[in-house]
């Protein structure tokens, strides 16, 4: 009976194996798993105009969006003087084919009109073409000197639309700004557009400032001072000029920078036995709760963009390297191995990546590691590299650059995510501890 | 008893594997002779049935020039002048000695309206007039109306198009039709060329899209379809890549167009074809 049943089994199994192959080759299916990382070719023609004042706006507007694009890597601005078509009207569709000739996928068209002597109103599709459709169309209105931030608003929307991520071409960076020789140097706080247009000072006088860092949420920054002979955290809130010391403590006070919501500082403070540990000020409060309680030298803590995790430095280990906790303080845990120190951790906005510098063998790199310690990766190296910052969308990284020798100078760099497309920040002079502000309101 | 008939199996099953491999050189091989090249000629192509009924050829489609101009594209994702934005107006002072003045002033902004998002890209080329079925039965339908006796060319036509396919799917049945691995590569090697790799997404490696794409016997792009877009999506929800990533494997297939280097006498294999985009990081 067993048997029967047996080569019943065996027969049907034949029989659809048989019909398996019959029908086996349905649909081919194939998987594509390279892709090339070229740059998008866009085309941004001068924004029309209807008087000379406009038309002039039209052409700087459309200079400083195609410099913004260019700068961010992705995007590969063409020559204007290759287009084949001139559009009188944007509310007409441009002739596709034209542009299709000159290898442009996407294009902005744009213009600006005049409502009143101080009024004008900017408008620009974007267009992709070779779907034939458009892709965002947005409006503006503003006073004429209020034309380059909606330039860099312009940029912004046209990133978001064609990389699927926030742009970061409407934000500032804060610096500082460095004069004279290695040995009596001034150093002074000082903002700038990302883009290196309009420098200015943040305060007076030379006091030395280090580590200013930005609050994700609001243009407020927090910074380092020796103003008093023992150096203290300050916060500075720049839309108002107010500043203000954090806290009177005994030790100093070190290596600040914001939680992700902005209302928290996480700090580093020396304790009597000269090793430091992390604590967090609550700034509507002002209370402070420490969270690391070990021997050794605790500092460089940075907040995960949920609020959860907290990223440090520690040389409890040995040497200085990367550990990640809770925000309440509870599971420490190591998360490089790599030979080298680890310092200056800080967690993306996006949340995927730690950047952090790596050093040894008399070489400093910018690196990155998944907040696991996976994955980790060199973007950059050279004799000495400091203090990275991301952009507000967690795409690009910046830092100081230090040449070698007596007369070595600071110098601030910007490097993607990848590895690729590394480029020095126009700064007015030598410049270094670079922070990145989030996107402006 | 009970053993006789497994027995019977295993002796069978081993003279039959035997003699295969005995027999092996057994065969005589056959005296040369002359190959006469022969040609097959299908009765369709000398009756005059099939001349009164011959499928209009399919021409070669070109992309369109232009698109049909819309007199006024109405800027409908853009915001009323109402809701415009009173875009942040800064007040930039000069350098200063006193740290209250050094003060930027940042006025009220409103958010920025979202761009909206076409995911689906239209096919580049029209479709080719012989395959629409739809389009000429509506035209047939017409026809109805005003002269009756043209019915019957709608019911010729449509088995005119049968016809055509059968042919092709013929043309692609039998041994050797099978995709090569040379074809594959070119293939794939196309597609890195056109593919602009979400390579710096977040989680790039799970943002996955599968395409199904329907190619006309030119090598031109009929249709592009995204498939299992919900399915795919749970593998990384929340992921802020995904439309682009659609929008870019769309774009690659209707970029890479036409795909005239796909063999003719296996357009069965590929005129229907999935693709999944895999970014490899």
């Amino acid at each position: 009976m067993n048997l029967k049943h047996f080569i019943i089994s065996l027969w049907t199994a034949f029989c659809a194996a048989l019909l398996t192959v019959g029908t086996a080759h349905a649909q081919l299916e194939i998987d594509i798993t390279k892709g090339n990382i070229d740059p998008t070719p866009i085309a941004v023609p001068s924004f029309l105009g209807t008087d000379t004042q406009t038309r002039e706006l039209g052409q700087q507007i459309a200079e400083v969006i195609r410099a913004d694009l260019e700068r961010s890597g992705l995007f590969k601005s063409l020559n204007p003087a290759s287009f084949l078509e001139t559009q009188t009207n944007i509310d007409y569709q441009p002739t596709f084919a034209d542009w299709r000739v000159i290898k442009a996928e996407a294009l902005v068209s744009g213009r600006i009109v005049k409502e009143s002597p101080t009024k004008i109103r900017v408008e620009f599709r974007l267009w992709d073409i070779f779907a034939g459709s458009q892709l965002a169309g947005l409006r503006f209105a503003t006073t004429p000197d209020n034309w380059r931030r909606t330039a860099h608003k312009a940029s912004d929307a046209i990133y978001k639309s064609l990389t699927g991520e926030e742009g970061y071409f409407d934000s500032r960076i804060v610096f500082i700004d460095e004069t004279g020789p290695k040995t009596n140097r001034k150093k002074r706080l000082a903002i700038m557009d990302q883009d290196g247009h309009a420098p200015q000072y943040l305060l007076a006088g030379s006091d030395l400032v280090l580590t200013p860092r930005f609050s994700p949420s609001s243009q407020k920054i927090t910074f380092m001072s020796y103003e008093n002979i023992t150096p203290h955290v300050y916060l500075l809130d720049i839309e108002t000029g107010r500043r203000e010391l954090l806290g009177n403590f005994p030790g100093m006070t070190f290596a600040p920078r914001f939680s992700h919501d902005g209302n928290q500082l996480i700090m580093a403070m020396e304790g009597k036995s000269a090793n430091s540990d992390i604590y967090i000020m609550d700034l509507r409060s002002r209370s402070t709760t420490r969270l690391t309680t070990d021997p050794s030298i605790d500092v460089s803590a940075s907040f995960s963009p949920d609020g959860r995790k907290i990223v440090f430095n520690s040389d409890r280990g040995g040497s200085p390297q990367l550990y990640t906790m809770n925000a309440d303080g509870t599971n420490k845990k190591r998360i490089s191995f790599g030979k080298g120190r680890y310092n200056s951790p800080v967690w993306s906005p996006r949340g995927d990546k730690i950047a952090f510098v790596k050093s040894g063998g008399g070489k400093f790199s910018i690196s990155v590691m998944d907040p696991d310690g996976s994955n980790e990766r060199q973007l950059t190296e050279s004799f000495s590299e400091e203090g990275p910052t991301w952009s507000p969308n967690g795409r690009v990284i910046i830092f100081s650059r230090e040449t070698k020798g007596v007369n070595g100078y600071n110098t601030v760099w910007s490097v993607d995510l990848t590895g690729q497309n590394l480029r020095k920040v126009e700064t007015p002079g030598k410049a270094s501890d670079p922070a990145w502000s989030p996107l402006l309101p | 008893m009970k053993l006789g008939l497994p027995i019977s199996f295993v002796l069978h099953g081993a003279a039959i594997f035997g003699g295969l491999f005995i027999y092996k050189g057994g065969v005589r091989p056959l005296p040369e002779t002359r190959i006469i090249p022969i040609e097959i000629v299908s009765v369709a192509e000398t009756t005059n049935i099939r001349a009164a009924v011959k499928a209009p050829k399919p021409e070669k489609i070109s992309p369109p020039d232009t698109e049909p101009m819309t007199l006024e594209t109405p800027m409908e994702n853009a915001p009323e002048e109402a809701d415009a934005i009173e875009a942040a107006k800064e007040v930039v002072k000069e350098p200063v000695e006193i740290v209250k003045e050094a003060e930027v002033k940042i006025l009220d902004a409103t958010a920025l309206p979202i761009p909206e998002k076409e995911l689906e890209t239209k096919p580049e080329e029209p479709e080719a007039p012989t395959f629409d079925l739809d389009k000429l039965a509506s035209m047939v339908d017409l026809s109805r109306e005003t002269a009756p006796e043209k019915n019957q060319q709608k019911v010729l036509q449509s088995e005119s198009n049968n016809y055509v396919f059968a042919e092709q799917s013929l043309a692609g049945s039998g041994e050797g039709t099978a995709m090569t691995v040379n074809e594959m590569d070119a293939l794939q090697s196309a597609m890195y060329k056109c593919w602009r790799m979400p390579a710096d997404a977040k989680n790039a490696e799970k943002l996955v899209v599968r395409l199904a794409v329907k190619i006309l016997p030119d090598g031109y792009v009929q249709d592009v379809k995204i498939i299992d877009s919900a399915r795919q999506r749970r593998n990384d929800p929340g992921n802020p890549f995904w439309d682009v990533a659609e929008q870019r494997a769309v774009r690659a297939v209707s970029q890479c167009g036409p795909y005239d280097f796909l063999p003719a006498e296996k357009y069965s294999q590929w005129k229907d074809m999935t693709l999944n985009f895999r970014p490899d990081v």
